[in-house]
C-alpha cells in the first residue's frame, strides 16, 4: 500500500467528492494537467497530446482516435459538470477554470506523487 | 506545372511538429528545422513526464512519439533515425513523414552545398540529363568549367539556364559552356536558383534542387530525391 502523498488532512477534506470522481480518471486528470499550463485547448490538441502521454513509445492515428471520442462523450462533459473545466463543444474546445486552492492543491500533489510513481517503475 | 507550384505544393505536403515538454527549449526542437513546416514547442507541467513529440499533416493527427525514445533512435542512428531498417514499422511510418527526401532551408550555404552534391551525384552516374538555372551570370561563371566538364567528359546532356535580362545581368551574354545547351532567354528563370538531375538510367540518383531568393542574402528553397517532385521540377525547365 502507497502512503497518502498529501501530508494535510484539511486538503482532502476540503474537496467535495464530486471532485473526487471527476479526479479519479487518469485521463481527466491529465487534461488538467494541461490546462495548468494552457489557458484554452482544441480537443482535438488533447486527444494527440492524451494518446501521445499513454503511448508506449509511439502513438499512431488508430490510438488516437479513439481517445478523442473519449474525451468528447465520457471525460469532458464530466469534468465540465464538476466545475473542472470549461467545455464549449460547439468549439471543441477546452477552457481553464479558476480552480479554488484545495482542488488545486490536490491537482498538484497528484501530479507530483504520478511523477515519484512512474520515476519508481522506471529501470 | 510551374516552379512556383512546385514550391507551393512541397511547402503545403510538409508536416508541422510541435514538441510538448516542461523544458523550456529542448535541443530537439533545432533538429527537425529543415524537415518540417513548422516546428513548435508547447509546455507542459512541471512533474509531467520528459516530453513527447508530435507530428501532424494536412489531415491531422499523423503521429506521436516519447522524446526518450527519439532521443534513443537518434543516438543509435547518428541523427537519422529514418535509416534504421530494423525499426518496428510504427516507428518506420511515422519517420516516414520526416524522412530525407526533402529538405528544406533557408540558409544560402545549405543550399549550395545541396546544388554541390547534385552536381557530384550527375558526375558519378554519367549519364542522363542534368538542367541547372542560375540567377546571377557571377554564379554561372563560378560554375562554368565544371558544367563544361559534366557536358565533355560524361555522356550526360547538360542544359544550363540563364536570364540575360535580369537586372543583376545587364544583358549580358553568358558565357561560354562547350558541350552544354545554354537557354538565355529569361521567364520564369530569373527567379530561381535550379537543379535537376533524371538520375539517367538508375532512378534513386534523381535529385532536384529550388530555391527563391527573397531578399540579398536570403532564400526559401529545398533539394528532394522524390522522384515526383523532381520530375515535376524537370517538366518546369523543360518548358523553356
Amino acid at each position: 500500500m502507497h502512503n497518502s502523498p498529501f501530508d494535510d488532512a484539511d486538503v482532502l477534506d476540503a474537496v467535495p467528492g464530486a471532485t473526487y470522481r471527476a479526479l479519479a480518471d487518469e485521463r481527466r486528470r491529465r487534461v488538467l494537467y494541461l490546462l495548468l499550463e494552457n489557458d484554452r485547448l482544441p480537443v482535438a490538441e488533447l486527444a494527440d497530446v492524451l494518446s501521445a502521454w499513454e503511448a508506449d513509445g509511439i502513438a499512431t492515428p488508430d490510438d488516437r482516435d479513439p481517445v478523442a471520442v473519449d474525451l468528447r462523450h465520457v471525460h469532458l462533459p464530466k469534468l465540465a459538470a464538476a466545475g473542472l473545466i470549461g467545455y464549449d463543444d460547439a468549439a471543441d474546445r477546452v477552457e481553464r477554470r479558476d480552480l479554488r486552492g484545495p482542488v488545486r492543491q490536490l491537482l498538484l500533489a497528484a501530479l507530483r506523487y504520478e511523477s515519484d510513481v512512474t520515476a519508481e517503475e522506471s529501470p | 506545372m510551374s516552379l512556383a507550384d512546385v514550391l507551393a505544393g512541397v511547402e503545403a505536403s510538409r508536416p508541422s511538429i510541435t514538441i510538448y515538454s516542461p523544458a523550456d527549449h529542448p535541443d530537439e526542437l533545432d533538429q527537425f528545422a529543415t524537415r518540417a513546416r513548422s516546428v513548435d514547442h508547447r509546455p507542459l507541467p512541471e512533474g509531467s513526464p520528459e516530453g513527447f513529440l508530435v507530428v501532424r499533416d494536412a489531415d491531422g493527427f499523423a503521429g506521436a512519439l516519447s522524446l526518450t525514445d527519439l532521443r534513443a533512435l537518434l543516438a543509435r542512428s547518428i541523427g537519422r533515425p529514418w535509416d534504421t531498417e530494423e525499426l518496428d514499422p510504427g516507428y518506420r511510418a511515422l519517420f516516414a513523414l520526416l524522412d530525407d527526401t526533402l529538405f528544406v532551408s533557408l540558409e544560402r550555404r545549405h543550399l549550395l552545398a545541396a546544388s554541390r552534391e547534385i552536381e557530384d551525384r550527375a558526375w558519378r552516374v554519367g549519364r542522363g540529363t542534368l538542367r541547372a538555372a542560375f540567377q546571377h551570370r557571377r554564379a554561372l561563371r563560378a560554375q562554368a568549367d565544371v558544367y563544361a566538364s559534366l557536358a565533355e567528359e560524361t555522356d550526360l546532356d547538360v542544359h544550363v539556364y540563364y536570364d540575360r535580362d535580369n537586372r543583376a545581368n545587364g544583358g549580358d551574354d553568358p558565357p561560354s559552356i562547350p558541350g552544354a545547351t545554354v537557354h538565355a532567354d529569361g521567364g520564369e528563370v530569373g527567379n530561381y536558383w535550379v537543379l535537376a538531375f533524371d538520375g539517367g538510367d538508375d532512378p534513386s540518383q534523381q535529385c532536384a534542387l529550388v530555391a527563391e531568393q527573397w531578399g540579398a542574402d536570403t532564400y526559401f528553397g529545398f533539394w528532394t530525391y522524390d522522384p515526383g517532385v523532381v520530375a515535376d521540377v524537370l517538366a518546369a525547365l523543360e518548358t523553356w
